[in-house]
């Protein structure tokens, strides 16, 4: 996939880029939001009093494990169930009863596989464009581009049927973004597609938020957080947490790692009491793991300390943890019951009290969850 | 632009609809070549019931013929005499070995008795459990017993006439006569007289076209529901009354298409007569195929499988055979069976093709209406219910 698809007339201009970060700008309306809202299902509650404010240009993940809630909310936000609690807004409508006029201007591509099996690739496309009232012309050249895009033109004339799963999820997000919608909703979008194109799918995405686009998009990849400019980790149905990935990241280990290697043993303790050090853990007599609020400003004076002590450093080295890693910690810190107030709180309309939140990909989306202690 | 868009959106569902169906062979092979077949194996395969074969024992010197030639007025294509024996007992072995369905014992006194002015008792017997088969011999028995009454009444005025004529007084009156003074000469005066194949055939046509389209509409909405196309739908600009228009359309071109390849094959493979407007004939089967539609929809909508939905579609072509007027007429039922046998398209629309076809009019005009009726009012229920499906989530 290394073509690009292209905004279609009448987009917002890709110009725009992200949308600044909400936080800062309170006057920003959500594009789509969820304000305490909760589903149950008799007594099984699927998604319990969440709070996500996504403003309009943002590529927001919603994320978690298998089971988690993210379904649930998704076909919250597209109006396929009703909450039990709390309110859902999309474009300051009621999802369940939205006009016409918003209708068109929203995409969705369901986790499960909604295509026509005996409709070809172009077929299945041509189809959404027209339900989604887009004319011959139009539809003619959207569906080219998005061929392109998908590198699915050779098996253009190919049904669905027939198609392997990788490429039946391709032409399904084709589908979604076949009339070239503002908002979004992608469940799953990579589910089931090689690394290659999931990578290239991401490229899109980003392309698209920068092009001015909303993309609310789950997925149960953990790693694929780092690609989106805010995530809400799900779990249990709970929300564990909404920011940006580098804030959740820091926020999962108190701050920055650092990981420092010694000729001989080091007092940790002493090193502990260091200005800018929050943790240091001794792995090995030799390795040290420091959390420190700003690893490059504090990597200096943990040299120097431990040198003072008449012990050499072979290696200092930031190290940034998988995402895998920053989610467990982070479901495992909820499920003690550990403050976690990583982008807590209605940021749309406060300041955020993280100092992360504000560096790295600005945070378009906030939230908050009924997680005791995070809340 | 707007206006524009809602017949566009029909049309996408029309045409997925219709691309759907042709590409699917087994499909196709169901819905056209299937009813085709049956049609052919039911006209060429009925022979039409077969006649009564009876037979007679007569006791000798009763002056009633002896072999099976001198009833040869009584044997037609409903009954035939098998055989002639004079001992009972013998009569019974043929009726037990199942090479005879009626027996008719005459009694060796016939004659004397009618001489003595008294009345005879022909003993008729069968051996069936089937009510039909039963009913059959029983009216049959009636005929026989009839023309063996004429033979008894002919022989003895044939005597009675000799002995005037004897005695110089010779009767005027004929034999014949005085056996049966009266005969009828039967005339139909309905414009055609279509055998059974062509009489029940275009019933079953009704009957065909209403069971595919069920089936194959009731698949369609199911099969989007399953594909989770509901939920996209929900999100689309499409609203349920586009949904249902364009696969109404659809099923009309394509159940209407199937309706007349069938209807071609009974006009001019298996002689059925066409006497009606070929416009009104094809109003019908339209409004068949349409109300047909909506049972396949409210079918749909209320079922949670394909199982499901094809188990309820054939519970509804069992009340059809049953309760349409194809294999018991409907007069032979209930008030309220009636009502029910008349609530289902296939009664109405089979009705009406039948005098369309067979008298070139609508006897009863008024099925016309109520068909129209029955697809406007299935078109609105299976509306209001994808409406509330579509705008209320679970």
């Amino acid at each position: 996939m290394t073509s690009t698809l292209p905004p279609t007339a009448g987009s917002p201009s890709p110009a725009a880029g992200p949308v600044p970060a909400a936080a800062s700008v309170p006057a920003v309306e959500p594009i789509a939001e969820l304000i305490a809202a909760g589903r149950r299902f008799g007594d099984v509650i699927a998604l319990d009093d969440i709070s996500i404010a996504v403003a309009p240009g943002s590529l927001v993940g919603i994320i978690g494990p298998s089971g988690a809630g993210k379904t649930t909310a998704i076909r919250l936000l597209t109006g396929g169930l009703r909450p039990t609690g709390g309110t859902v807004r999309i474009m300051g409508e009621d999802p369940t009863h939205l006009r016409a006029e918003t209708r068109e201007r929203i995409g969705f591509m369901p986790q499960n596989v909604s295509l026509y099996d005996d409709l070809t690739v172009t077929e299945n496309l041509d189809f959404v464009g027209s339900v989604f009232g887009m004319f011959l012309p139009r539809r003619r050249r959207r569906i080219k581009a998005i061929l392109q895009w998908l590198e699915l033109e050779d098996a253009r004339s190919r049904r669905a049927v027939r198609l392997s799963g990788g490429m039946r999820r391709r032409l399904q997000l084709g589908c979604a973004l076949i009339h070239d919608p503002q908002l979004v909703f992608l469940d799953e979008p990579t589910g089931g597609i090689d690394p290659i194109v999931r990578r290239a799918i991401w490229t899109e995405l980003r392309r698209l938020r920068d092009a001015g686009r909303t993309l609310i998009v789950t997925t149960q990849i953990v790693t694929e957080a780092e690609e989106c400019d805010t995530v809400a980790l799900i779990a249990q149905g709970r929300l564990v947490a909404c920011a940006a990935p580098e804030a959740l990241r820091r926020e999962a280990f108190g701050g920055e790692l650092l990981e420092v290697e010694t000729s001989g043993m080091v007092d940790a303790e002493q090193l502990g009491r260091l200005g800018g050090i929050d943790e240091v853990r001794q792995v090995t007599p030799r390795r040290l793991v420091i959390v420190a609020r700003d690893a490059a400003s504090a990597t200096p004076a943990v040299v120097s300390a431990v040198e003072a002590t008449g012990v050499s450093v072979t290696s200092v080295q930031t190290t940034r943890p998988s995402f895998d890693e920053v989610f467990v910690r982070l479901v495992e810190r909820a499920a003690r019951g550990l403050p976690g107030d990583v982008g807590t709180g209605d940021a749309m309309r406060s300041t955020p009290t993280e100092p992360g939140a504000t560096a790295g990909p600005q945070p378009a989306v906030a939230g908050s969850g009924a997680v005791e202690g995070i809340a | 632009m707007r206006l524009f868009k809602r017949p566009l959106r029909i049309l996408a569902v029309m045409g997925k609809e219709v691309v759907e169906v042709l590409r699917r062979p087994r499909a196709l092979v169901s819905i056209v070549a299937g009813p085709v077949l049956i049609l052919g194996l039911f006209g060429l395969g009925y022979v039409g019931q077969p006649p009564l074969r009876a037979e007679l024992v007569i006791p000798p010197g009763i002056g009633l013929p002896t072999d099976p030639g001198g009833f040869a007025s009584i044997a037609s294509d409903r009954i035939s005499i098998t055989g002639i024996t004079q001992d009972p007992a013998q009569g019974r072995d043929v009726l037990r070995s199942g090479a005879a369905d009626l027996l008719v014992i005459v009694p060796p006194d016939a004659k004397d008795r009618l001489a003595k002015g008294e009345q005879t008792v022909l003993d008729v017997e069968y051996d069936t459990v089937s009510p039909y088969r039963a009913f059959v011999a029983s009216a049959a028995a009636g005929a026989i017993v009839a023309a063996v009454n004429r033979e008894i009444i002919q022989e003895a005025a044939k005597e009675a006439a000799d002995r005037a004529a004897a005695a110089g007084q010779p009767v005027a009156i004929a034999p014949e006569v005085v056996a049966a003074p009266t005969r009828a000469d039967v005339a139909n005066l309905a414009p055609s007289e279509p055998d059974v194949v062509a009489f029940y055939g275009i019933m079953v046509l009704a009957l065909i076209v209403q069971h595919t389209v069920i089936t194959v509409s009731s698949l369609s909405m199911l099969h989007d529901r399953r594909r989770g196309m509901l939920d996209l739908f929900r999100i689309s600009p499409i609203g349920s009354g586009e949904i249902l228009a364009g696969k109404y359309a659809a099923f009309t071109l394509l159940g209407t298409v199937v309706a007349l390849a069938v209807l071609a094959i009974l006009v001019f493979a298996f002689g059925v007569p066409f006497l009606g407007g070929p416009g009104v004939v094809l109003g019908c089967l339209a409004l068949l195929v349409v109300a047909s539609i909506g049972i396949g929809t409210v079918v749909a909508l209320l079922s949670d499988t394909d199982r499901q939905a094809i188990q309820v579609s054939l519970l509804i072509l069992l009340a059809s055979v049953f309760f349409s007027g194809l294999a018991i007429d409907l007069d032979q039922f209930s008030a309220p069976v009636r009502v029910i046998g008349g609530l289902l398209p296939v009664t109405q629309a089979g009705t009406l093709l039948q005098d369309l076809l067979l008298r070139g009019a609508a006897t009863d005009a008024w099925r016309m209406t109520l068909l129209a009726v029955m697809a406007a009012g299935l078109f609105a229920v299976g509306w209001l219910v994808l409406r509330r499906q579509m705008a209320r989530p679970a």
